[in-house]
C-alpha cells in the first residue's frame, strides 16, 4: 500500500486513517428515474467501509445522482431498454466513481460554468446539476468510446476546508 | 416524500418530509406553486425533516421564489439539515435564499 498524501489541499485540512483494502462494487440500474433511487441504498449498503468520512461519500452519491439523472433525461429519445453502469473503486487516497451509459455523446466538462447569482430574479432555473458535480468532485474525466459515454469522478480521501466547497462569490 | 401545509396568521407554512429528487419534484413542485396566493404571498418551507434536496429539488424551490417574488410575496426557509446545506452552499443557493435556523424563527422574521 502506498502511503496516503501528505499535502491535503486545504492548510486545515486532515488525512483520515485508512485500513481495509481496496475496494470496488459496481450496480447497473434501468434507465429511469424510478431506479434513481437505487444509487443511495448502494451507496449506504456497498460502498462504505469503517474510517470513511460519510460526508466524502455524500459527495460522491450526490455526483452519482446528478450524472444518472441528467442521462435519463438527456441521454436518449427513449431510455427504455438502456442501461447506466455505476462503478466505485477505493484506494488509499481517493474515492473514484465510474459511469457509463450509450447514450447520445455528452461531454459535461465542455458545459460552460453558470455565472454566479445574486438574486433570486437572475438564478436561471436549470443548470445545477453539472455545477453540483463539479463543486463536490476533485476530478472529472470524460471519454466516448464504442458508443459508450464514461464519466470518471474523484474524490479524494481528504476533507476540504469549507470555503473551498462553496461557490466563490 | 412528503408536503404538509399548514397556516400560521398570514403565512403558509409547507414542511418537506424525505427526498426531495427527481422523483419526487414533480409533485412537490404542484404542492408547493399551488400553495402559493396570488396577491402578497408570505410562505415559509420547512425543510427540518428534509433529507435530501437533489438539482431537480432545488429548481422546484427556486420556481416557487420567483414566483412569490413576482406576486411581491415573500418566502424563506427553514431547519436545513447539514447535507441538505451542503447542496444550497455549493450551489449558490444559500446566498439568494432567506434560510433561517428553525420554523419559530422563520415564522418570527414574518411579523
Amino acid at each position: 500500500m502506498t502511503e496516503p498524501s501528505t499535502e491535503p489541499p486545504c492548510q486545515d485540512g486532515s488525512i483520515p486513517a485508512m485500513g481495509p483494502p481496496p475496494l470496488r462494487q459496481s450496480l447497473t440500474l434501468e434507465c429511469r428515474i424510478d431506479d434513481l433511487v437505487r444509487i443511495p441504498r448502494w451507496f449506504e449498503e456497498a460502498c462504505s467501509f469503517p474510517g470513511l468520512p460519510s460526508d466524502l461519500l455524500f459527495d460522491l452519491m450526490v455526483c452519482a445522482y446528478e450524472a444518472a439523472a441528467n442521462i435519463i433525461l438527456y441521454g436518449y429519445d427513449n431510455p427504455k431498454g438502456h442501461a447506466i453502469t455505476l462503478e466505485f473503486a477505493r484506494s488509499d487516497d481517493v474515492l473514484v466513481l465510474s459511469i457509463e451509459d450509450d447514450g447520445r455523446p455528452f461531454n459535461p466538462l465542455e458545459r460552460p460554468e453558470p455565472p454566479a447569482v445574486s438574486t433570486i430574479a437572475d438564478a436561471p432555473i436549470s443548470g445545477r446539476g453539472i455545477l453540483l458535480i463539479r463543486r463536490l468532485s476533485d476530478g472529472l474525466e470524460y471519454s466516448r468510446a464504442a458508443q459508450y459515454n464514461r464519466l470518471v469522478i474523484r474524490r479524494n480521501l481528504v476533507p476540504r476546508c469549507e470555503p473551498c466547497r462553496k461557490v466563490q462569490e | 416524500m412528503e408536503a404538509i401545509e399548514t397556516r400560521h396568521g398570514g403565512t403558509v407554512v409547507i414542511e418537506a418530509r424525505g427526498r426531495l429528487d427527481s422523483n419526487t419534484a414533480r409533485s412537490f413542485e404542484e404542492k408547493l406553486l399551488g400553495a402559493i396566493a396570488p396577491a402578497d404571498p408570505v410562505m415559509v418551507v420547512d425543510c427540518s425533516q428534509l433529507d435530501y434536496v437533489s438539482s431537480a429539488g432545488l429548481r422546484v424551490l427556486l420556481m416557487a421564489a420567483k414566483r412569490v417574488k413576482a406576486a411581491k410575496g415573500r418566502l424563506a426557509l427553514c431547519g436545513l439539515k447539514p447535507h441538505v446545506q451542503e447542496v444550497f452552499d455549493v450551489s449558490g443557493f444559500s446566498s439568494i435564499f432567506v434560510i433561517h435556523p428553525n420554523r419559530a424563527a422563520a415564522l418570527a422574521a414574518f411579523p
